[in-house]
């Protein structure tokens, strides 16, 4: 359950950029999780409810965007979207492959309250 | 209410860290591996057959990595070489931060290798940076072969898979071909030593590769 430590480091953010901009409420946070990140969206999600009580991020509705594997593929020669089931590219199922992209774990916008 | 636009890595700060980490490591020479795997897998009977074949030639430090308890830590102290035990208590990884807390306990200058073992977990010591030179898994042919299917990301992030407990090969199904390719499938740099703690089996080309990152760390 890595995902306690990864929305603690999370609620340490927003409660700077928070403060940074008046200190008014979250209510919305932003994120990008690759599909190769290893972290569960869901777990994360509800990890952040839980660390966030009590704090100025109480109650913020977390929008995850799943970034998709992405790979570089020896086979044909192209970069495009990966399988992630199959571990291999997934426009003509060669393996292996070069990771290009789905490792993200960003933190993209949050919605402050206005006065 | 408005929108601020932020693009910020979440885990930057543990990444910051390791990063200083690793500057300490570089400055001293010390090369450092980040062991992983899943509880059981061998990492510390690895660890120890490792140690009676470097440590006459190599000053070996070494920092355990457990939710409880000080098991490894006294398994590794019977070796004669520096053990310090973390205990996460409760924490399924280490972090940069465990790890820095810990580095004035060795003396780097007196060093030329560090092992770090992580909590045994197949998952979440993936995500966490500790400024390693090379993260090295370990998977037990008792566990099964459709492992790196299942968990992908720590066979993408590993530099080196020992494939250990081969001696149990004749008792389970497990086929190394395909570990073996799937493990690589997103990691061509993927380097496999099929192993055995046990019974010392495969254990020499591991020796010679690791010989070779240390060479390599202290020339920097
Ligand atoms: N048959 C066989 N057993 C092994 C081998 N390597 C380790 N074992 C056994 O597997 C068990 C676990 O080994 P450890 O070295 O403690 O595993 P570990 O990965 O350090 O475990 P944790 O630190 O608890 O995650 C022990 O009973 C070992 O004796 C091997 O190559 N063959
Ligand atoms: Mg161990
Ligand atoms: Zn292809």
């Amino acid at each position: 359950m890595h995902e306690v430590s990864i929305a603690s480091e999370l609620l340490t953010t927003i409660e700077r950029v928070a403060r940074e901009s008046g200190g008014r409420r979250v209510r919305a946070v932003d994120l990008v999780v690759g599909e190769l990140a290893g972290v569960d969206a869901d777990a994360l999600s509800f990890a952040f409810e839980i660390v966030s009580r009590g704090t100025i991020a109480e109650g913020a509705v977390v929008t995850v965007d799943r970034a998709p594997l992405l790979v570089a593929c020896g086979a044909c020669g192209l970069e495009g979207p990966g399988d992630l089931e199959a571990l291999a590219c997934a426009g003509c199922g060669g393996s292996p492959v070069r990771v290009t992209g789905g490792r993200e774990l960003r933190l993209t916008s949050i919605d402050i309250e206005d006065d | 209410m408005h929108t601020i636009a932020i693009e910020h890595e979440i885990l930057a700060d543990n990444e910051a860290l390791a990063n200083h980490n690793r500057a300490h490591f570089l400055a001293h020479g010390v090369y450092v591996l980040n062991l992983m795997s899943a509880p059981g897998a061998g990492k510390t009977s690895l660890l120890e057959r490792t140690l009676a074949e470097l440590s006459p030639r190599y000053r070996i430090g070494v920092i355990e990595g457990d939710v409880y308890g000080r098991e490894d830590a006294d398994r590794i102290e019977k070796h004669g070489v520096p053990v310090v035990q973390i205990n996460t208590g409760g924490a399924c990884h280490l972090d940069a931060h465990l790890v820095h807390d810990q580095l004035e306990r060795f003396d780097l200058d007196q060093l030329d290798v560090l092992v770090i073992e992580n909590v045994g977990n197949l998952v979440c010591p993936a995500e966490f940076d500790l400024g390693e030179t090379d993260k090295v898994m370990v998977l037990s042919v008792a566990e099964g072969d459709d492992k790196p299917k299942k968990y992908p990301v720590m066979f993408h992030v590993a530099r080196v898979l020992l494939l250990n407990k081969i001696d149990l090969l004749p008792h389970v199904s497990f086929d190394v071909a395909r570990a073996t390719r799937d493990a690589r499938a997103l990691n061509l740099d993927l380097d496999v030593f099929p192993v055995s703690a046990t019974t010392g089996e495969g254990l020499e080309p591991w020796y010679r590769w690791l010989e070779g990152r240390i060479a390599r760390a202290k020339a920097r």
